[in-house]
């Protein structure tokens, strides 16, 4: 079980849901997406409810660029801590392509 | 000398602080070996075949007096008496207790030193050429290049985590005395059209796959270095392998791409870079490259009467003069290798008594600066001519004189299995076996120039693949063997050595070696020819014969 943790703290109501692969995004709920749906599914921003979307270490965020301003949550995964590709990702994010969400 | 500011001396402070409460719950049984193994490797402690060992960083090789004192009273207090320098310019303790562990790291901070980065997935201690600011061969001085680089990179919070460990050597001048070209990065500052510019090495390196690392670029100016630097290892960090400890290396994802591809990849990696978010501004450089200014030399004329006659008068003397002083920028100064490689000694130690003792001599004679070679040896940069006899006398007194600096019995070895965990085969009875057939000073001084380097293990610590003459130790089914390799160099022509045939057991090196030696001697044109100029004359195949003359006829 994951908790999401702001700078404010615990967030004890995570409105978020991480969605597997084939799984179905229900209208109005605030949802997170696997990298490869995000590319794939065209329709997903249009859709009512908040869009993320979940990057893990070998996902290129260039890829999804003109997607950025549809995201309100980028979840960037760290498997394990010795895996350090997510520093670069949320670097790009941040610097290169100005995300502020 | 680099001083630390209130910032440098407070995140030591921090990380002491916290290493000091994961210390006690590991003594206290609340956390396991297995657990406390991350936290410790982010401290520099390994833990060895019989011991924990502590890896100090000394940032490009410089010392203070202070800082070198310091260091003994800590070997004597804290260990075993004695302290092992490294082919990485740092200082390793082999037989610390876990209990001592922080009270040595309280001892470090009061003089400004640490052992963060000196293990772990990230960029180690910047190494350079040990004769910065002395040499006469060189443009710049690569500390301060190395200094940008160290704090840049301490604590980087996008490249803690690489796929594997990273190394980066600097030399400013002509001749590679740091061996640049087998890093991950290798930077070789240069004069071209009247301005400075780095050439860009990427992707050498020893251990199981050695390479020497293509150049893929030779204009960078010294503006640009830390966004360059940010670009290289940001594409590896994203493509370097991590699904296989032994192709993790940026040598290897180099390798794969191909040295255009991966210049190409860093080119557009830092077209797209806000350069001036990551560069140092100028006047920032300023103030760093003002902690390396040059010490105040006195306007001297560069022969010294005294000098010449003390060396006229003594052979002794005359003799370490022609392989341990060297030439100095500075009329009437030379710089000194102080070897640590006596007869028969471990190559790279030095006694608490031996380094309280550099430590004063670096004071009186040489500005208050010590310098640790790659070369396991001790320096001191600026020594006036005057004074070398004296030097010379009192180093005599410690067993520091021994006038091999560049000879056959100027090993480099790694600890081997006398000590690590990585370890095949042992390197320091090797090393000393070949330390002791060739005791004869007299006969070292008349072989000349030959490196000879020796690793107990593929992961080549002690730099096999590029001594004149190299040996590997190997296992096979549980007795240690010898593999040796010929005419590799780690110097501004790098190449890699080739191995010969098959292995040969340790009682049979020191012979073997002889018989290599033997073999040069009665080809080389004169004695200016060095063994490595006849080896790269005559190809491996007469030394290949000599190596395995005797083992054929006992064979047939």
């Amino acid at each position: 079980m994951s908790v999401l943790l702001t700078r404010a703290g615990v967030v004890r109501d995570d409105p978020w849901r991480f969605l597997a692969e084939d799984e179905a995004a229900a209208d109005g709920a605030d949802v997170v997406v696997p990298f490869a749906r995000l590319r794939a599914e065209a329709r997903l921003a249009e859709r009512a409810g908040r869009l993320g979307v979940a990057i893990a270490p070998g996902d290129r965020v260039e890829e999804i660029v003109d997607k950025l301003p549809a995201l309100s949550l980028i979840a960037v995964a760290f498997p394990g801590f010795r895996d350090g590709r997510g520093y670069s990702t949320a670097r790009l994010l941040r610097e290169r392509y100005r995300y502020a969400g | 000398m680099y001083r630390y500011d209130e910032f440098d001396a407070e995140i030591v402070r921090e990380r002491i602080e916290e290493f000091r409460a994961q210390v006690e719950r590991r003594l206290k049984g609340e956390i396991t070996e297995d657990q406390f193994k991350p936290l410790r490797l982010m401290n520099g402690l390994y833990l060895q075949l019989h011991a924990y060992m502590l890896r100090v960083a000394i940032p490009y090789g410089t010392l203070s007096s202070r800082q070198l004192a310091r260091l003994a009273r800590i070997a004597r207090d804290f260990d075993k008496g004695y302290g092992h320098f490294t082919t990485r310019q740092n200082i390793q303790y082999n037989w610390v207790r876990l209990v001592d562990v922080v009270p040595i790291l309280e001892a470090l901070a009061e003089v400004e030193m640490h052992a963060i980065q000196t293990s772990g997935n990230c960029i180690r201690n910047v190494t350079a050429d040990h004769f910065a600011a002395a040499a006469a061969d060189e443009v710049d001085d690569p500390r301060v290049w190395s200094e940008i680089i160290r704090q840049w990179s301490t604590f980087h919070p996008e490249f803690s985590f690489l796929p594997r460990k990273f190394k980066i050597a600097v030399t400013a001048a002509e001749t590679d005395r740091a061996a640049v070209q087998v890093h991950d990065i290798g930077l070789h500052l240069k004069k071209r059209d009247g301005k400075l510019a780095f050439t860009v090495y990427v992707g050498g390196g020893q251990g199981r796959t050695p390479f020497v690392a293509p150049a893929i670029r030779d204009d960078l100016a010294p503006e640009d270095l830390l966004s360059y630097l940010e670009a290289i290892l940001r594409v590896y960090n994203r493509a370097g392998r991590r699904d296989n400890l032994y192709k993790s290396r940026i040598k290897i994802l180099v390798s794969a791409l191909g040295a255009e591809e991966f210049a190409r990849q860093v080119e557009e990696e830092w077209r797209l870079s806000d350069r001036a978010r990551i560069d140092l501004p100028a006047d920032e450089e300023q103030r760093i490259r003002d902690y390396f200014a040059p010490p105040c030399f006195r306007t001297l004329k560069d022969a010294d009467a005294g000098f010449e006659a003390a060396r006229a008068r003594d052979a002794a003397f005359a003799r370490w003069v022609s392989t341990n002083v060297h030439s100095h920028r500075t009329p009437g100064y030379a710089s000194v290798t102080i070897s640590l490689k006596p007869v028969g000694g471990i190559p790279g130690d030095a006694t608490a008594a031996q380094m309280e003792a550099v430590a004063a001599l670096g004071k009186r004679y040489s500005f208050d600066e010590i310098r640790v070679s790659h070369e396991q040896n001790l320096i001191l940069p600026h020594v006036e001519k005057a004074d070398l006899h004296d030097l010379w006398q009192a180093l005599k007194e410690n067993g520091l004189a021994t006038p091999n600096a560049g000879l056959i019995s100027d090993i480099i070895a790694c600890p081997g299995l006398d000590y690590c965990d990585l370890a095949n085969a042992r390197s320091i009875p090797i090393a000393q076996g070949i330390s002791n057939r060739f005791a004869d000073l007299e006969q070292q001084a008349q072989i000349g120039e030959l490196k000879i380097k020796i690793s107990g293990c593929i992961n080549a610590c002690g730099h096999h693949h590029v001594g004149h003459i190299g040996i590997l130790g190997v296992d096979k089914h549980g007795e240690e063997f010898y593999q040796i390799l010929l005419g590799g160099r780690g110097d501004e022509r790098a190449k890699l050595g080739k191995i010969t045939g098959k292995g040969l057991p340790a009682e049979a090196i020191p012979d073997a070696i002889a018989r290599i030696v033997a073999r040069y001697i009665a080809l080389r044109t004169d004695e200016s020819e060095r063994f490595i100029d006849a080896y790269e004359r005559l190809g491996p195949k007469p030394f290949e014969e000599a190596l395995y003359a005797e083992i054929k006829e006992l064979a047939a």
